[in-house]
């Protein structure tokens, strides 16, 4: 398996001023370029185990159905060959319909909402298919500059079949508002980079009467890898 | 161009939605230190995974991780070193890192690829600080002086 260098600009600059931590946490030293063999030649193995019930339908961990618009988010992971991440773990996480996070070190002043925890995993199938069901996440204010607000999104890691393909990141809603104000988005030097981040509204993947339908893509780092995707 | 999902900061929330995989392993050697970041402060909502041979996590998932304390430490239990091998594979994430940065912890420094990969100056910053016979100290540097090497796959 091959790890072609990324395009320029499809990587966001470890230190860009407009988020302002990065100034401080953003490694100035170029990386080191090295053969993935030497780090990890093989993947993270997800047991079953550790999966729970309602690890894909995050309205299902109150006792009710929590606050909100219904959504199902679904995809596909493959790599840069096209080729499908199989049986690969999918973590995601997210805030609440009002913008505030079930942590204690959320201080939003918005309301958590009980039946709301904003968590799951999966794995992906033999397509590199994923599916899950939530509810749209708010938008939030954070202290990063005077009136700065994080568009909706919902983090996603993933790690695919070998550890060098790992990713952590954020999708996007379409046409959100926020988008030309939020240095986490623009961070991404690349327009069309940016734009992959978006998912997009699917009317298939609605299901009448119930939720929404998101569809996100994501190519993982890779080529050449085996037909089993080991 | 290539077609690749971008990377995005992990944030500070992640913890209770990846917190099923905290564990800090159960090997006889302790290896621990702090992530810092550029004005020598303690990072403490970055997590740390580690990979070792024969160090298993939760459940048998296939790596270690922890979040850091609020010195920004973590702390993990691994297997005995090899004398011809890093005591773990790193992988780091903190809010303020729109990228995760991969890197290597070694008991000593030795005749490796990915040390000798790394230039000369700044080897020091993958080798552990040996305390008493059974703990390695090492600190994680996002920015600074000491500033960790960091690696990139091809």
């Amino acid at each position: 398996m091959r790890f072609p260098p990324l395009g320029l600009g499809e990587r966001p600059n470890d230190i860009h001023p407009p988020y302002k931590s990065t100034s401080v946490r953003g490694p100035r030293e170029p990386r080191i370029a090295v053969r993935h063999e030497l780090v990890a030649a093989t993947g993270i193995g997800a047991p079953i185990s550790i999966f729970r019930a309602n690890d894909t339908d995050l309205t299902r961990h109150g006792t009710s159905e929590p606050m909100g618009q219904a959504i199902t988010v679904s995809g596909r992971v493959i790599d840069e060959d096209g080729k499908p991440v199989r049986d690969s773990l999918v973590e995601v996480w997210q805030c609440n319909a009002a913008g505030r996070y079930a942590h204690a070190k959320d201080d939003h002043d918005a309301p958590l909402d009980p039946n709301f925890l904003g968590q799951g995993k999966f794995l992906t199938d033999h397509e590199g298919r994923y599916r899950f069901k939530t509810i749209k996440p708010g938008a939030y204010p954070w202290g990063n500059h005077e009136n700065a607000w994080r568009p909706a999104h919902i983090h996603f890691s993933l790690f695919g079949n070998v550890y060098a393909q790992r990713l952590v990141t954020q999708m996007y809603f379409p046409d959100d508002p926020l988008f030309p104000f939020d240095p986490i988005f623009n961070g991404i030097p690349d327009g069309a980079a940016r734009q992959r981040l978006i998912s997009r509204f699917s009317l298939d993947e609605t299901v009448s009467g119930t939720s929404l339908g998101y569809v996100f893509d994501i190519v993982l780092r890779g080529r050449g890898a085996t037909p089993t995707g080991i | 161009m290539s077609n690749v999902t971008s990377s995005q900061t992990i944030g500070p929330f992640f913890h209770n939605a990846l917190a099923w995989a905290f564990d800090s392993g159960s090997g006889p050697i302790e290896l621990v230190g702090r992530v810092l970041d550029g004005s020598d402060q303690p990072v403490s909502d970055a997590m740390v995974e580690i990979w070792a041979d024969g160090a298993t996590g939760k459940d048998g998932f296939g790596l270690l991780r922890q979040p850091t304390d609020e010195a920004g430490q973590f702390r993990f239990r691994i297997p005995a070193p090899h004398p011809s091998a890093p005591l773990a594979h790193v992988c780091v994430f903190a809010r303020g890192c729109f990228n995760q940065h991969f890197t290597a912890v070694f008991p000593s420094m030795m005749n490796h690829r990915l040390l000798t990969a790394a230039p000369e100056s700044r080897r020091a910053t993958l080798v552990a600080a040996k305390e008493g016979d059974h703990t390695y100290r090492w600190d994680l540097c996002l920015q600074g002086a000491r500033e960790t090497v960091f690696f990139e796959y091809e």
